[in-house]
């Protein structure tokens, strides 16, 4: 049974895919770790990020581990690495109990690039807020005259510096782009019953606010070894179509975008060591 | 302003009109839209060469893809040409790169300090894997630059070319019917444009290229493209806005990041694109080809703070303008004089509202053999016929025969619906522009493309074009 077509990357520059998906997710329901941590694996789907290595098709891991904390939120913290951009990310932040996970300020965005440049690191203290009024001169960074009242501004602490990122959606909620992990089983429930998602939108990378987005369902597929997989497509203002594949355990064990692929797996170090 | 920050901020294959400021409700760019607000535009912008590399060696050059040796894609740029980078170096600019370059040939730490240039080096795609590491490399820079020497900052963003790899995604599965799965309704997507329809009427090197059963560009997507329905045409259009949404979310992070580094006052972004997409029209997928959708960009020169030195910000100049401005627009806000043989006029007068005429014509190649003048009124195609055995260099009109033509009224066909070449009372207008077209050749410094591959493709190529004579003789 080939892949369902929204995650069939195994073309043949990488006759591996198929099989590497599949042992993935083979060591994701082979797993005896009891912690409550997701792992995926990264594959490219159209070029094998430059490795040249069929065996090293892997292209990035994602490491999302959450706990609940005796306030009834949840704090979540995220590794996440790339072989083709180069860069390591470390993120943590913190999101209510609701079914949404809204995101609760503030949050950090750590990330470490690897590649042969000037930009060495990067490093952002990020809160959401809504624009009351404007701010005035005394502020530390300039006033802005592009923002309305009512708007929702991200702000990022960046070397200082403070950079106010208006956006132009108001009265949406706001997931953090890795609690879309835990909020798309519920949406796959719901869609197998025809209840439509409320919009919302995502904050990719906990970076760049996109949408507003919606869930629409994908369907079923069945997909060894993970059985039976429903499907959620989340669509958006700036969010081209990507694929949720959630299995009977409401697992999301497969997700599928333009460039990427990413896979549940057992708990692995990210990379055991810099690729040649 | 004295010697001005200069910001060169780019996206990849955005056509003209694929903003909501260009009135198209089909796709939202509030912050492309903040550019053009704070700055003068060009409705009627248009690049040197629908492909990535070609043109953007104009853009690091100042020259004609027949002069950079870079005319396609997986040529090199010539070893003696100066770029922007290694000019603006050493006229007291620090001259900075993050993203995209896509000049083969040329390492862009040879003039630049690069912020941020990919694990291994950025070559034509990958918006998903790139963008979001060289916003966050720029944003890094502007909030920590300290110097006052002057910054020359290209930004090269690669989205919405993504739309390439979701159509190479779909050489080996069919693109799929939102509608039949219930993903979208109809009411969602954008029409099928105007001129889906087209008048086949072509050159031999757009059949060659793109159209025919063994096509030179993409045919496996070809291959595809072939059984779409009109609902996958317009789901592939639709497809294409969102790639362009999430670049200009980059490029709110961008400007955000200028104004918090405190540069909004002392710094001219130029925002352009290399070249467009066709997402549908002509029945057509990516680039290169000549129709306006492929040429035509958005162009826009604009402080976000400061506007004292742009007469009026906010409007929309329908003077004729090309990529092979950038290079001489740069050069004059750094008060460079660009090297003897660069082309090209610097956009400022316009922007200073000291004129609005720039030039009569443009003048774009494509696919080495296909050239076109657009003007006022009329864009007229034409091609060479390859010679045999001579593929090394780009064709002139001293060494090679002119082959098919096109002409359309933009005026009154403005999707380029129906070639009016071969009509009796258009003679004399083809016969204009095909004057138009060797007065711009004639200024032209050609020399044989660099060795390797760039050759082996040309002769490949010329070869595949003499069959295509061959098997359409006597079309149009």
């Amino acid at each position: 049974m080939i892949p369902h077509w929204s995650f069939n990357a195994a073309r043949p520059e990488q006759p591996e895919f198929d099989r590497q998906i599949r042992d993935s997710l083979r060591s994701f329901y082979q797993s005896t770790d009891s912690n409550q941590d997701l792992w995926f694996r990264e594959y490219p789907n159209f070029w094998r990020g430059f490795v040249g290595n069929p065996d090293l098709l892997q292209n990035g891991a994602l490491k999302i581990s959450r706990v609940l904390n005796p306030t009834g939120n949840w704090s979540y913290t995220v590794d996440y690495r790339n072989e083709s951009s180069g860069e390591k990310q470390h993120i943590r932040f913190g999101t209510t109990n609701d079914p949404l996970r809204s995101i609760r300020n503030e949050w950090l965005v750590d990330t470490y690039n690897t590649t042969a440049d000037e930009y060495e690191h990067y490093s952002a203290v990020c809160r959401l807020d809504s624009v009351d009024s404007h701010p005035g001169s005394s502020q530390s960074a300039p006033e802005p005259h592009n923002e309305e009242i009512g708007q929702i501004v991200l702000k990022f602490e960046v070397n200082n510096r403070l950079i106010r990122i208006p956006s132009p959606l108001k009265d949406c909620p706001v997931i953090g782009g890795y609690a879309l992990y835990d909020v798309i089983p519920r949406f796959a429930s719901e869609l197998e019953y025809g209840i439509p998602t409320a919009g919302f939108m995502v904050l990719e990378d906990m970076q760049s606010l996109l949408g507003p987005c919606e869930g629409r369902s994908a369907g079923t597929i069945n997909f060894d070894p993970a059985g039976e997989l429903r499907g959620v497509c989340v669509i958006g203002r700036g969010y081209p179509p990507t694929y949720w594949w959630v299995d009977s355990s409401d697992h999301v064990v497969i997700i599928a975008t333009t460039w990427k692929t990413l896979v549940a797996s057992s708990a692995s170090p990210i990379f055991s060591g810099e690729r040649q | 302003m004295n010697r001005p920050n200069i910001i060169l901020l780019s996206s990849d294959q955005q056509s003209w009109d694929a903003l909501s400021g260009m009135g198209n409700r089909y796709v939202d760019t509030p912050n492309i839209d903040r550019i053009r607000e704070n700055g003068l535009s060009f409705s009627r912008a248009y690049c040197t060469n629908p492909v990535c590399a070609p043109a953007r060696s104009t853009w690091a050059t100042g020259l004609y893809s027949s002069e950079t040796g870079i005319p396609f894609n997986d040529s090199l740029l010539h070893d003696d040409l100066p770029d922007i980078g290694e000019i603006l170096s050493s006229n007291g600019y620090q001259t900075v790169h993050a993203g995209k370059w896509h000049v083969d040939g040329r390492d862009v730490r040879k003039g630049f300090e690069s912020l941020y240039f990919g694990k291994v080096n950025i070559l034509a795609g990958g918006g998903e894997y790139y963008d979001g590491p060289t916003t966050r490399a720029v944003m890094d820079f502007l909030t920590s630059h300290r110097t006052r020497q002057p910054f020359y900052l290209q930004v090269g963003l690669i989205n919405p070319h993504d739309i390439c790899e979701f159509e190479h995604l779909n050489e080996i599965n069919d693109i799929p019917d939102p509608i039949r799965q219930g993903i979208l309704n109809e009411s969602d997507l954008p029409p099928l444009p105007e001129n889906f329809d087209y008048d086949d009427r072509e050159t031999i090197i757009q059949k060659v290229f793109r159209r025919d059963e063994d096509a030179l560009i993409h045919l496996p997507i070809l291959k595809q493209a072939r059984h779409w329905s009109p609902l996958q045409w317009r789901y592939l259009a639709w497809m294409y806005y969102r790639y362009v949404e999430r670049v200009d979310v980059e490029i709110g992070h961008i400007l955000s990041a200028i104004e918090a580094g405190g540069y909004q006052d002392n710094t001219m972004i130029i925002f352009t694109s290399d070249h467009g997409e066709a997402a549908g029209h002509h029945q057509m997928f990516q680039k290169f080809t000549l129709y306006e959708e492929s040429v035509r960009v958005p162009l826009t020169v604009a402080g976000i703070g400061n506007k004292d030195n742009i007469a009026a910000p906010g409007t929309i100049s329908d003077a004729l303008v090309s990529g092979i401005d950038i290079f001489g627009t740069i050069c004059d806000y750094a008060g460079v004089e660009p090297p003897i043989g660069t082309h090209g006029r610097s956009l400022r007068p316009l922007v200073e509202g000291q004129t609005s005429d720039h030039r009569g014509q443009i003048f774009i190649e494509n696919n080495y053999w296909e050239r076109a003048i657009v003007n006022e009124r009329y864009k007229f195609i034409t091609e060479y016929v390859p010679n045999s055995g001579d593929e090394e260099t780009p064709p002139s009109p001293e060494t090679h025969e002119f082959g098919n033509t096109q002409l359309f009224d933009l005026v009154d066909d403005p999707h380029e619906t129906r070639n009016i070449a071969g009509e009796p009372n258009m003679s004399h207008i083809v016969a204009e522009c095909r004057e138009l077209l060797i007065r711009e050749e004639v200024e032209l410094t050609r020399r044989p493309l660099r060795s390797g591959a760039p050759r082996e493709i040309a002769k490949r190529w010329a070869e595949a074009v003499r069959r295509g004579w061959k098997r359409h003789e006597g079309t149009a």
